[in-house]
């Protein structure tokens, strides 16, 4: 093994400017992470040229894979770095941000339109009010295994990262909303509002601006079955504009 | 549900934000202007490392009173601190600065006040108080004891005499031990102080560590 880590790092130093290519050298220790070294950048913030820079901004949080805040392009590949194993990837390693989304500063991105697609579709279970509403329904096993599965997505954005059709230019809504509102048309209680995600996804940024290229799928950290999700509210809308065309309002 | 007399934010002096908002800016100024020669992140893996060598699980009172004087360095070496990022957009540096300087004084709370207990509870363990439990000692004996205490009179030849001492000997501890610790910021430090625990709900027991 060798002795020390070549980092290529991508920075911007503000949401206006330039971004351009830093290079860190730090020891090379045994078993760490991209944010154990990005974190040794910080304690010696000094680039391969020997010159004091601002340590390297970046968004962590959970440090085991489940809440996507640190999700940077890894070699090229969208991934988190919380769990990219230094001794598992290719040297020099190069950290980019997505490209999907506004940078905020280095390595940190804004990732608010995902949150707003959640908010668009109405990515949860709709029950409000001050009286006791009682026990909901039962969700059927078969449903559980289904739901469970889907319910790991961490909004992190490899999967729109990826995807051809989503860009900084366009309102696409992506395969992670697409595929919430699967979760929660199948949800007991949810579903009652299920026509009215139905019918979000079938504005400008719905389900037909998906090109089929399937790469979310292939993306996923968490393996949720993307395109199947998108195939099920594709039937879904087939469905609601049938009953559109045929049904009075 | 009871009354309540609620103050909303427009009740309060709009001074009190003002005041506030002014507070934080001159700190931050002040984090910003920071220009000694101690890495901040450096300065907390190094604070890290100390507490976990010494302040995780087993705990020894001279390690203890060794980390107190460290934590007393690494409070003066944050006064020399190198602000390593002094640009106004979205910069994690001066926070994190300010919350390495409430690190240190949490890290004096918590080492003192182990250092303050000469026994130890719940997951810790000081070798130099060991109580020496009995290694076929079941807590439900206690409770037996106490009831028995309550009642007015323990029948001794009815429990082992090696648990019945050691019983002694966590009865008498409790006596001491059973309490909050306490801490209140006084002169630059947290001044350590005592609390009762309510055992009202639950009876307190001697614990198996096997």
């Amino acid at each position: 093994m060798p002795d020390t880590i070549t980092f290529k790092i991508k920075r911007q130093d503000s949401e206006n400017t330039k971004p351009y290519w830093e290079t860190f050298v730090i020891p090379h220790v045994p078993n760490s992470n991209v944010i154990s070294c990005l974190m040794d950048i910080q304690a010696n913030p000094e680039n391969s040229k020997g010159e004091k820079v601002a340590p390297v901004v970046w968004d962590c949080n959970c440090l085991e894979e489940v809440c996507g805040s640190c999700t940077m392009v890894i070699n090229r590949k969208v991934r988190q770095s919380c769990s990219a194993l230094v001794d598992q990837l290719e040297k020099p390693i190069t950290l980019e941000p997505m490209s999907k989304f506004p940078v905020i500063r280095d390595l940190a991105v804004d990732r608010s339109r995902m949150f707003g697609a959640l908010k668009k579709v109405q990515a949860w279970v709709t029950a409000d009010g001050y009286h006791d509403l009682g026990p909901g329904n039962r969700e059927p096993q078969s449903h559980q295994e289904i739901a469970y599965k889907l319910s790991e997505c961490m909004t992190c954005g490899c999967c729109l990262e990826a995807c051809p059709q989503y860009s900084l230019n366009n309102n696409f809504l992506g395969a992670a909303a697409i595929s919430q509102t699967r979760l929660f048309n199948m949800h007991p209680t949810a579903k009652n509002i299920a026509d009215e995600r139905l019918d979000t996804l079938m504005q400008e940024g719905g389900i037909a601006d998906c090109g089929n290229a399937q790469n979310c799928v292939e993306a996923c950290p968490k393996s949720i079955p993307l395109t199947e999700s998108i195939a099920e509210i594709g039937r879904q809308v087939s469905g609601k504009l049938w009953s559109n065309i045929f049904q009075a309002k | 549900m009871s009354k309540m007399s609620l103050k909303l934010a427009d009740d309060v002096p709009e001074k009190l934000f003002t005041e506030a908002t002014k507070q934080w800016q001159e700190k931050y100024a002040e984090i910003k202007k920071m220009s000694g020669n101690e890495n901040p992140y450096a300065l907390h893996r190094e604070m890290a490392e100390e507490m976990i060598s010494n302040v995780l699980i087993v705990r020894e009172n001279s390690k203890l009173k060794a980390t107190l004087e460290k934590i007393d360095e690494f409070e003066e070496r944050w006064k020399n601190i190198n602000c390593v990022d002094t640009t106004d957009w979205s910069n994690p540096v001066p926070s994190f600065i300010n919350q390495l300087w409430n690190m240190i004084q949490l890290s004096k709370i918590i080492t003192k006040g182990a250092l303050l207990r000469d026994e130890f509870r719940g997951s810790h363990y000081k070798p130099e108080f060991d109580l020496n439990q009995p290694s076929d000692f079941r807590p439900e004996s206690y409770l037996e004891y106490e009831k028995q205490k309550d009642a007015g009179k323990v029948n001794e030849e009815g429990f082992n005499p090696e648990h019945l001492t050691y019983m002694k000997r966590f009865a008498e501890n409790n006596v001491k031990w059973l309490k909050s610790t306490i801490a209140t910021y006084q002169n630059g430090g947290p001044d350590i102080s005592y609390e009762a625990v309510d055992t009202s709900l639950i009876a307190p027991r001697p614990r198996k560590y096997d």
